[in-house]
């Protein structure tokens, strides 16, 4: 499996400068559509802040304005307070995954990240390391077209860390990866951070994300919804899960008594900032019988789907 | 930029493609030179820059560079490794830059290695007539061969061009060829003041293997710099305001 967490992390030396990626007011128009809509947030250096947003909210343009990919309509961002096309050394301030298929598949891995090594003026014995680092060294002279999804994965993480970078901007880095994959993947990028180097990084496995992330970024439709840190976006808060064997009349109930139900995928609701003897005594007075009444903690996904679902409201 | 000529030319060697069109233009131009040297009727020695019909067994080199260049930023644009390489080099010039000495220096050796098998193959087919092949003046072999490279040289770099504006692989190269074997030879043939100022005319101009041809081998030349200059002016231009989205 994979190396230990420290290996490949850059030692700390200086500090990064605050911010390590700056947005601001940054908004991408593709002809009639707006992808991204003065979009204006911070990465701190130090932290893996978690990059939020339903599919097609902006987050990998966002991602790819910040790399120079591709042009901003209006607004800038900026690593370690340069435009990416300014950086001296890019590999060794910024090392990104933003899609898994980004190479060649009849080069090898180990080709393809010589290619990548001699166009940042990094000496082969590098190349050797990352493969090390993300347990491919094995499979290195093979034809990276061959790799499974987690492998290539891998691949394109190894090309990200290349130039020991202090900055890393992950596209759905996760996917693909066992939950042994996973759970590298996190211990790395914590112990990355912790170097003071600073993480962007997206994801749609949430409940990953809450024990990755120190801040998270939530935006829909190109706009910012929030920008916290993990407790702060959950509120610290607490929830009902309550459900009824006539679900229909519970939640009309609960709608009626002036809360907001959400249903869950089992069938119940959620129901946030409610004390359970309150939706126990709605339930009572509405003359439905509960199957379930169970405090629980808000969750990342809790907020997550709450803030974006308020936003399309 | 040495940096990003390094990585080019790994590119270029780390993949079998490359490989299989330089085996290409050997086999092509060996056939084309045994079809040419079987129906010579040579009387005596014949030395390599008299070699008639060198340029014409030689004649589908250049739109092999130029496969060549175009698929130097399609192959990236196709694979997505267009991500990683800007991520790398940001400087969009830069890459195209080192892009046009690799692409360039491969077309001339793609250049010399089908001179190679067209001399290798010609020798061995006048022999069977009693025909020999001698080096003869180097001076004029050598000043033939630039002009082979020359060429070669610029059709590389007009297909680099041609890939940076359009950008999907089958359409560039399709293109590009109905273009040069098509819709050249209508126009040559339908408005031959037009068809002699396009590129395909102007690099048979440079090279001297149009008969009764109005335009010098100079003047040829020249409209093929002029033609991979506009090529690449536009390429770039568009590769600089595209979004990798």
């Amino acid at each position: 499996m994979f190396t230990t967490t420290a290996k490949g992390v850059p030692p700390s030396a200086e500090p990064i400068g605050s911010p390590a990626i700056g947005v601001r007011a940054l908004t991408k128009r593709f002809g009639a559509v707006t992808a991204v809509d003065d979009l204006s947030f911070e990465v701190r250096p130090g932290c893996v802040t978690g990059f939020l947003g339903p599919n097609g909210a902006g987050k990998s343009t966002t991602m790819r304005m910040v790399l120079g990919l591709v042009r901003p309509t209006a607004g800038s961002a900026t690593v370690l307070g340069l435009p990416y096309a300014s950086l001296d050394r890019p590999a060794s301030v910024v090392g990104a995954v933003l899609e898994v298929q980004s190479f060649h598949p009849l080069r090898t891995g180990r080709n393809h990240l010589r290619v990548l090594a001699a166009a940042s003026g990094l000496p082969d014995a590098r190349v050797d390391e990352v493969l090390e680092i993300v347990d491919l060294a094995g499979v290195g002279g093979r034809k990276a077209g061959g790799y499974s999804l987690g492998m290539r994965q891998r691949l394109a993480l190894a090309g990200a860390l290349l130039g020991e970078p202090r900055v890393l901007v992950l596209d759905e880095p996760a996917n693909g990866l066992d939950p042994l994959g996973i759970r590298w993947l996190r211990e790395f990028l914590r112990s990355f951070a912790a170097r003071g180097n600073a993480v962007l990084v997206s994801s749609h496995l949430l409940s990953e994300m809450a024990q990755m992330a120190d801040e998270v970024v939530v935006i829909d439709r190109g706009r910012l919804v929030l920008q916290g840190a993990i407790d702060v976006v959950t509120g610290g808060g607490s929830s009902i899960r309550v459900s009824s064997p006539d679900h229909e009349a519970l939640g009309r109930a609960l709608i009626a008594a002036g809360l907001e139900p959400r249903p869950d995928d089992d069938g119940g609701y959620v129901v946030a900032d409610a004390p359970g003897d309150l939706v126990g005594e709605i339930a009572l007075h509405a003359g439905v019988a509960l199957s379930e009444l169970t405090p629980r903690e808000t969750t990342l996904e809790d907020a997550f789907l709450e803030l974006t679902e308020g936003a399309e409201r | 930029m040495r940096n990003q000529i390094t990585s080019e030319a790994r590119k270029l060697l780390t993949t079998r493609s490359v490989w299989g069109l330089l085996a290409g233009t050997v086999l092509i131009s060996g056939l084309a030179a045994w079809a040419i040297a079987a129906n010579l009727n040579l009387a005596g020695p014949v030395g390599l820059a008299g070699l008639p019909g060198f340029q014409e067994m030689m004649g589908l080199v250049p739109a092999l560079v130029l496969v060549l260049g175009i698929r130097s930023y399609t192959d990236e644009a196709r694979h997505g490794s267009i991500v990683p390489t800007l991520l790398s080099s940001p400087v969009r010039r830069r890459i195209v830059g080192a892009k046009v000495v690799v692409v360039g220096i491969a077309a001339a050796a793609f250049a010399v290695a089908g001179a190679a098998s067209v001399i290798a193959v010609s020798s061995l087919v006048l022999s069977i007539d009693g025909v020999a092949l001698t080096v003869g003046s180097i001076g004029a072999f050598v000043a033939l061969m630039a002009k082979v490279v020359g060429v070669c040289l610029l059709w590389s770099t007009i297909g680099l061009g041609v890939g940076l504006a359009i950008s999907h692989q089958v359409a560039a190269i399709v293109g590009s060829l109905v273009w040069l074997y098509a819709i050249e030879t209508l126009l040559d043939g339908l408005a031959p003041n037009l068809g002699r100022l396009l590129p395909g005319h102007a690099a048979m101009s440079a090279l001297g293997i149009v008969p009764g041809d109005t335009l010098a081998p100079l003047d040829g030349a020249m409209l093929l710099v002029g033609w991979a200059a506009v090529c690449l002016t536009v390429g770039v231009s568009i590769f600089q305001r595209r979004d990798i989205a």
